[in-house]
């Protein structure tokens, strides 16, 4: 078994990272309830290396017995929005994006939660970052986040 | 045994059509609709009749291929004429009404206009109610009186398609910037059709009349089947729509969004600057368009509605076509009010009806629904009628004669013909289609 020296602390630091990444490898997930309406925030993993593609995703479901109807603006349902770690607004689906001026609903069923998805693909610093999920309905319904974090690619 | 279960199928069919067809189906010729009978001799209906339609410039409905060879298909005077000298048809005849729940005019409109001869004709098809609140059914340059006279102006709408195949509308051309969807910028959503047979459906006697009838459409498709696109594909659709500037003389944009983009401004300055009208929402969020500052070209504007070189419209709510406050309330706010999801401010030139609006939508649909999205191109079939009074602009000042004469031609607020509820102290007219 080689020793442990100076220069032989690389490896041991590269096979620490690989085990946190291995570890890390599991979405980020958070929950949250209303008395009518659910929410679930999830992304692809927790650890991305930087310009790794992040996958988001949000769930709104119905907690009650009843139909629920949500009412929109336009046609925007949901935003996602990425803060960096001084809480500075690194990336928002919706600011590149115009959309049609047509009032909506959506029927939110019992069992059958309405989903959205969005991959962003922009680089990031390492740190630390909250996602939060949006609906975008009449009540502007919101979800307080996840948190991510970002490593250097090597 | 498959062919026992037809043989009685076909000989009980006539019969359940018999109780099925509607009592007071009065077999009234439907305007603009004929059946053309083709000679025995010819080959294919499919072939020819897409032939001829293309030679002619007509949609085709059904084609007839086993009980007779022939089909069915609107038509203008020009190709009538034109179908009766082709050697490989028969006959044509008026084509009759059916059935007549698809073509009932909905209580209240036309209740209080002298009922003309021209707008008995007009029975047929249903006068959206704020097509009449406009009183684009009174325009002599929209000419609605069911019969197919298109008028002879080019208008785009930049939104998610328009439906290639609806009967309803006049698909002239079509294209799809990349990322919006469905090809050759046919419909995957619906709201582009229906934006375009506001301002155009055809006045063919069946379905809805927009305010401009039968002008050519153009479809420029930058928002998906969603309903949403980016600032980038829009600005690709402008670029189109500029290059084609000789032809297109109004452009349609029922979308929008909050923040500022300087490219999309000077797209849309280069276009217009072109001679292209372009007609904008106002916006859905019940806000100033120039946001919660109120000043022009900061973050928080409602874009491209805040850019002062387009028409920016607002909503009203009306319920039965008429002025006068007697309709019904709606979701949106008592009759000829402000529609409580409007945007306003200063920067608003124009109001149209925008609530409960019924129109075509993708495939050959119809559907009735609500926002500034729709109140948008009642203005934009309102300039198309004017262009084609007095001319297309060729340069900014030309289009800012369109936007002038369309505010000073429209319906005071406080007058006769005017709404109430305007949150804010600019009072934008109601669009007035018939006195341009």
């Amino acid at each position: 078994m080689p020793k442990a020296s100076k220069s032989g602390i690389l490896p041991w630091l590269y096979i620490f990272l690989s085990a946190l990444l291995l570890t890390a490898n599991q979405s980020a997930f958070g929950a949250e309830k209303s008395e009518k309406i659910g929410f679930t925030l999830s992304t692809d993993k927790e650890v991305y290396l930087a310009g790794e593609p992040i996958k988001i995703t949000f769930e709104a479901f119905n907690n009650s017995g009843k139909e629920i109807t949500l009412y929109f603006n336009a046609s925007q349902r949901y935003d996602f929005i990425i803060k960096d770690p001084e809480g500075k607004e690194a990336w928002q689906w919706s600011s590149d994006k115009v959309f049609a001026q047509v009032l909506g609903t959506e029927a939110l069923l019992r069992g059958k939660p309405i989903r959205y998805s969005e991959v962003f693909t922009g680089t990031l610093k390492p740190g630390i970052y909250k996602i939060t999920g949006v609906l975008t309905d009449r009540d502007n319904t919101f979800w307080g986040g996840i948190k991510i974090q970002v490593l250097e690619r090597k | 045994m498959v062919n026992r279960v037809l043989i009685i199928l076909f000989l009980i069919l006539p019969f359940w059509v018999g109780i099925f067809l509607p009592v007071n189906s009065s077999g009234q010729p439907i305007p603009g609709r004929f059946i053309v009978v083709l000679k025995d001799d010819v080959p294919s209906p499919d072939n020819a009749s897409l032939d001829m339609a293309a030679r002619n410039t007509f949609i085709r409905g059904h084609v007839y291929r086993n009980a007779l060879k022939g089909f069915s298909a609107s038509l203008t005077q020009e190709n009538l004429s034109a179908l009766i000298k082709d050697p490989r048809v028969k006959f044509i005849e008026p084509d009759l009404v059916v059935h007549a729940a698809a073509q009932t005019i909905p209580t209240g409109v036309n209740r209080q206009k002298a009922y003309t001869q021209r707008q008995r004709n007009a029975a047929a098809q249903t006068i959206p109610t704020g097509v009449n609140r406009i009183d684009a059914d009174l325009s002599p340059t929209a000419r609605i009186n069911g019969v197919d006279e298109r008028v002879n102006i080019d208008i785009a709408v930049i939104d998610t398609g328009v439906s290639r195949y609806h009967p309803d509308l006049n698909f002239y051309r079509g294209i799809t910037i990349s990322g919006a969807g469905k090809s050759g910028g046919n419909d995957d959503n619906g709201h582009g059709s229906h934006v375009a047979g506001t301002a155009a459906a055809k006045d063919n006697g069946t379905g809805v009349a927009g305010v401009a009838p039968g002008a050519r459409l153009w479809s420029v498709k930058v928002l998906n089947r969603s309903g949403s696109g980016t600032i980038s594909g829009v600005i690709a659709g402008i670029d189109y729509v500029t290059q084609h500037s000789n032809e297109i003389d109004v452009a349609n944009m029922s979308l929008g969004t909050t923040g500022k983009s300087s490219a999309l401004r000077a797209a849309i300055q280069k276009s217009a600057a072109k001679g292209v009208v372009y007609v904008v929402s106002a916006g859905n969020s019940a806000k100033d368009v120039y946001g919660n500052d109120g000043i022009f070209d900061t973050s928080d504007d409602f874009i491209p509605a805040a850019y002062p070189e387009v028409i920016t419209v607002s909503a009203i709510a009306d319920s039965d076509g008429q002025s006068g406050a007697l309709g019904g309330p709606t979701g949106w706010g008592p009759d000829d009010t402000f529609a409580g999801f409007s945007n306003y401010g200063a920067r608003i030139d124009l109001a149209a009806p925008g609530v409960a609006i019924l129109s075509t939508w993708k495939g050959t649909g119809y559907n009735t629904i609500s926002g500034t999205s729709m109140a948008a191109p009642h203005v934009t079939g309102t300039a198309a009628l004017y262009i084609a009074i007095n001319g297309k602009p060729t340069d900014m000042s030309g289009v800012e004669a369109v936007r002038q004469g369309l505010i000073i031609r429209g319906m005071p607020q406080t007058g006769l013909d005017g709404f109430s509820g305007d949150p804010d102290t600019y009072p934008e007219p109601l669009v007035n289609a018939e006195s341009l």
